[in-house]
């Protein structure tokens, strides 16, 4: 008893099924990821649900079919369930039409969740910074069309989008300020793998992603070109811009820069309070480099 | 079950708390890849940055600054040779060329380079401008004679090259004189043609300069923007923010150095609208001798392209006010400079920056020029709102205006923060039997006298003259009011009894006509004073509005 309530209530999702008839079907892919296993308990919210189908999942997961549940009818999952979806191999994933609350079950993978889902309408506007993996979640998913930009710093953890939105023809999402620090280039298949495949999104520049970036974006160039003892400087914090959704604390008088890799043309150095880089250049070459700033 | 739905409230809660602290917790950052080439030090003259770098094959090419003509400038790091300005031809076989732009030098040279300078058989080059026009110097051939007023960047930058005292410029004055320039002096003197002086070409980038720092985003007075030399002035008596360059332009004539006989009359007399009159003067003959003269201090700012901009004029005499009234914020603070309100046919207006003073000068003469150019600063409008001083000599509209009382009428009456220079009852014309009488003799309705006379015309002069001092209290805006007029005489004395919060003001015109060739003026102890129309004081405008209800 104390162990169902420790969890209860913390993934709701409501079934509003297009059937008309008084029982209706719902799939859930309820896995365990990355070695946790899940261990859930479902209310299917109907007595003939709960009296028919299956209720407990525990181990690496499964997936579960109910016939008995009914139009408009709310689905309750609690216990532990990192991955809410298929994964990689199974062609279609939940068939809800709502999700409510994602709730706190230590959900860490929504890999698949909404394959091929054509009576998706509505996910919560927000989603757990527990998630790390959004591959597949809304691949062929054609009608969807919620705008999921809120979702954008709540992704700081996810690392990996494979094929995210390939085939979610309808979705016009604004990625330009979902967080993708954990992406130095667009993953495989994230707006469609081909023509026929891409998004609405996908032909509307200035709403991609912001690869690498979080919150802030550094100054898109250098001066590309300087000249051996002709001192140089140049000031990244005053190209720096602070996303509108970057937590309300976010200052350009408080954050800091350091090179991560590669390095400075000798002669150059970085001040990492002022983001000036300056000097004079010693040495003709071409450099590469990465520069960082953040906020802690 | 009951037990249960308490327990499981509780813990939603419990979740949301943990959901802030989350989002509070949030770091930002971003990573961006970055490639640097570092190259060679550049020989190549479009490469250089600094005034003062050297550039070309032998590094002997001296970039100067950006120029008057909208591209940054270069000059050799040493002289060409001695020459006369024409052949050497004296001053009885000597032609008018008709040269006379002070800032496009390129234009002046080319012309110049293939214009016969003396009447004598065959064609007798401008020796100077030549040597310009045919020098080929560290790998460029694109030399010219600097323009007069061009040559102000030899000037900034005289440290970095071998400069010599007088050079010849490419701006001719007359049939026998062109002018040299001094560049350890800044000076521009008038030389005869035939006269020897080493000669200092320039060139120019090909690129147009693009103002670094837009002037959109000035915030305080003095406050320089686009390459470091253009200066926010402060608000203007025509509504918009004022900019000025950081250095005044050199030497130069109202006209294009015409003696009086042969001047001619614009009739451009506007105190206010020192951005109309100029673009008149730029395109209007200074003179009645053959071909088109220039009216030179107009022409210098009108052709000017400076900072990225290329919206500059000669300012009017009473516009001029701003540069004095603001000049501890800016980096000129004295000079004579011309204004563009001519005055009659021999004679404009001059305005000296360290005093507020306007005088009359021959259109010949030589001083200074100081352009100006204005636009619109969204942040800098001024906040309209005086209804809520109550204080005599309490302030509003930005500093801008003071208020001075209630007068008689139940109107509140206001003032400007300071005064204007001193300028004529009409045009300035002296000869009564050409004056006009308007008939604005009302002495406590200042708003219909004035709107009255800057309508009309003050002379029977051809063409018109304005009222200058009614036009300019009708023309001009200030502290976002347009409803400024010149006070009746009544009026005037309602501002010298309400005196004890206000600046000195002392004697200044009403607008009250007293006959043909006189109006009524206060003076500075607040008596009644006709004074002859072309007589010039000071002008005070005024302007009201309802009282308040108790």
């Amino acid at each position: 008893m104390s162990r169902f309530l420790k969890y209860v209530l913390p993934l709701l999702m409501t079934s509003a099924l297009a059937a008309t008839s008084v029982h209706a079907e719902v799939t859930l892919h309820l896995y365990g990821y990355a070695g946790e296993a899940v261990d859930a308990v479902i209310d299917w919210g109907t007595p003939e649900g709960n009296a028919g189908c299956q209720r407990i999942v525990k181990g690496s997961g499964q997936t579960i079919t109910c016939a008995l549940t009914q139009e408009g009818t709310s689905v309750r999952v609690s216990g532990v369930v990192p991955q809410f979806g298929p994964g990689e191999f199974a062609p279609s994933g939940n068939t809800v039409s709502r999700v409510v609350s994602w709730g706190s079950v230590g959900l860490k993978s929504l890999d698949g969740a909404f394959r091929g889902n054509n009576r998706l309408i509505a996910v919560p506007i927000t989603v757990p910074t527990t998630v790390v993996n959004l591959n597949r979640t809304f691949q062929n998913a054609s009608t969807f069309s919620q705008n999921l930009s809120t979702w954008g710093m709540a992704l700081k953890n996810v690392t990996s989008m494979t094929d995210l939105f390939d085939g979610a023809l309808s979705q016009t999402t604004d990625l330009s300020q979902w967080c993708m620090r954990n992406f130095d280039e667009k993953p495989v298949g994230f707006m469609g793998r081909s023509a026929g495949r891409y998004p609405l999104m996908h032909n509307i520049e200035k709403n991609h992603p912001r690869y690498g970036e979080c919150g802030v974006s550094l100054p898109a160039n250098l001066p590309g070109n300087a000249e051996i003892t002709i001192p140089f400087s140049f000031n990244l914090k005053s190209g720096l811009q602070i996303w509108s959704n970057a937590p309300s604390q976010t200052t350009v008088n408080l954050v800091t820069f350091d090179v991560v890799s590669g390095a400075l043309p000798p002669g150059l150095t970085l001040d990492p309070l002022s983001g000036v880089i300056s000097g004079t250049p010693t040495t003709v070459g071409e450099y590469a480099f990465k520069i960082r700033v953040r906020q802690n | 079950m009951l037990p249960m739905k308490r327990l499981a409230l509780i813990f939603i809660l419990f979740l949301a708390a943990v959901s802030e602290r989350d989002v509070q917790a949030q770091t930002v950052d971003a990573i961006r890849d970055y490639t640097m080439v570092i190259e060679p030090l550049s020989t190549e003259c479009d490469r250089v940055r600094i005034v003062g770098d050297r550039c070309g094959p032998m590094l002997s090419v001296v970039y100067i600054g950006e120029g008057l003509s909208g591209r940054r400038l270069f000059t050799t790091l040493v002289a060409q040779p001695t020459t006369t300005f024409n052949n050497g031809g004296s001053s009885t076989t000597m032609i008018r060329a008709n040269v006379f732009s002070g800032i496009n030098g390129g234009a002046n040279t080319a012309t110049l380079a293939v214009a016969d300078s003396n009447t004598a058989t065959g064609t007798q080059v401008h020796a100077a401008a030549a040597a310009c026009e045919d020098l080929t110097y560290d790998g460029y051939d694109d030399w010219h004679l600097p323009a007069s007023h061009e040559s102000v960047s030899l000037f900034q930058a005289r440290a970095h090259f071998g400069a010599v005292a007088t050079v010849w410029t490419s701006t001719e004055i007359d049939q026998y004189h062109a002018s040299a320039f001094n560049v350890s002096t800044k000076v521009l003197t008038r030389q005869l043609k035939n006269s020897s002086y080493p000669v200092q070409c320039v060139r120019r980038d090909s690129a147009s300069v693009v103002a670094s720092v837009s002037c959109d985003t000035v915030t305080a007075l003095g406050q320089t923007c686009s390459n470091g030399n253009v200066v926010y002035a402060g608000h203007g008596v025509s509504g918009d923010s004022l900019f000025t360059t950081s250095f005044l332009l050199p030497v130069a004539t109202f006209n294009s150095g015409g003696t009086s006989i042969s001047m001619i009359r614009t009739n451009v007399l506007s105190g206010i609208n020192g951005a109309a009159n100029t673009a008149t003067l730029a395109v209007a003959d200074s003179d009645t001798t053959t071909g088109i003269q220039i009216h030179a201090a107009a022409a210098a700012c009108h052709t000017m392209s400076y900072g990225g901009y290329s919206d500059w004029y000669l300012p009017g005499a009473a516009e001029a006010v701003t540069l004095f009234v603001n000049k501890d914020s800016l980096p000129v603070k004295t000079g004579i400079i011309w204004t563009s309100s001519e005055v009659s046919q021999s004679s404009a207006r001059m305005f000296n920056i360290g005093t507020g003073a306007v005088t009359s000068a021959s259109k010949s003469g030589y001083s200074p020029v100081q352009c100006v150019r204005k636009q619109t600063v969204p942040g800098l409008a001024p906040p309209v709102n005086c209804g809520n001083v109550t204080t005599n000599g309490g302030s509003c509209a930005g500093g801008s205006v003071l208020y001075v009382g209630v007068n008689d009428t139940e109107k509140r009456v206001y003032t400007t923060a300071f005064k204007f220079p001193s300028a004529f009852w009409n045009s300035g014309n002296t000869t009564s039997s050409t004056m006009i009488t308007t008939g604005r003799t009302s002495q406590t309705d200042g708003e219909a006298n004035t709107a009255a006379l800057a309508g009309a015309d003050a002379d029977t002069t051809t063409g018109t003259q304005i009222h200058n001092a009614a036009s300019i209290c009708n023309q001009m805006s200030v502290g976002g009011f347009i409803d400024w007029y010149l006070p009746a005489i009544a009026e005037a004395e309602f501002l010298y009894a309400n005196r004890a919060g206000l600046p000195a003001i002392g004697a200044i015109w009403s607008s009250t006509e007293a006959s043909q060739t006189a109006a009524i003026s206060l003076t500075a102890l607040g008596a009644r004073s006709t004074l002859g129309k072309a007589t010039e004081i000071n002008v005070q405008c005024i302007r009201k509005e309802d009282a308040l209800p108790p």
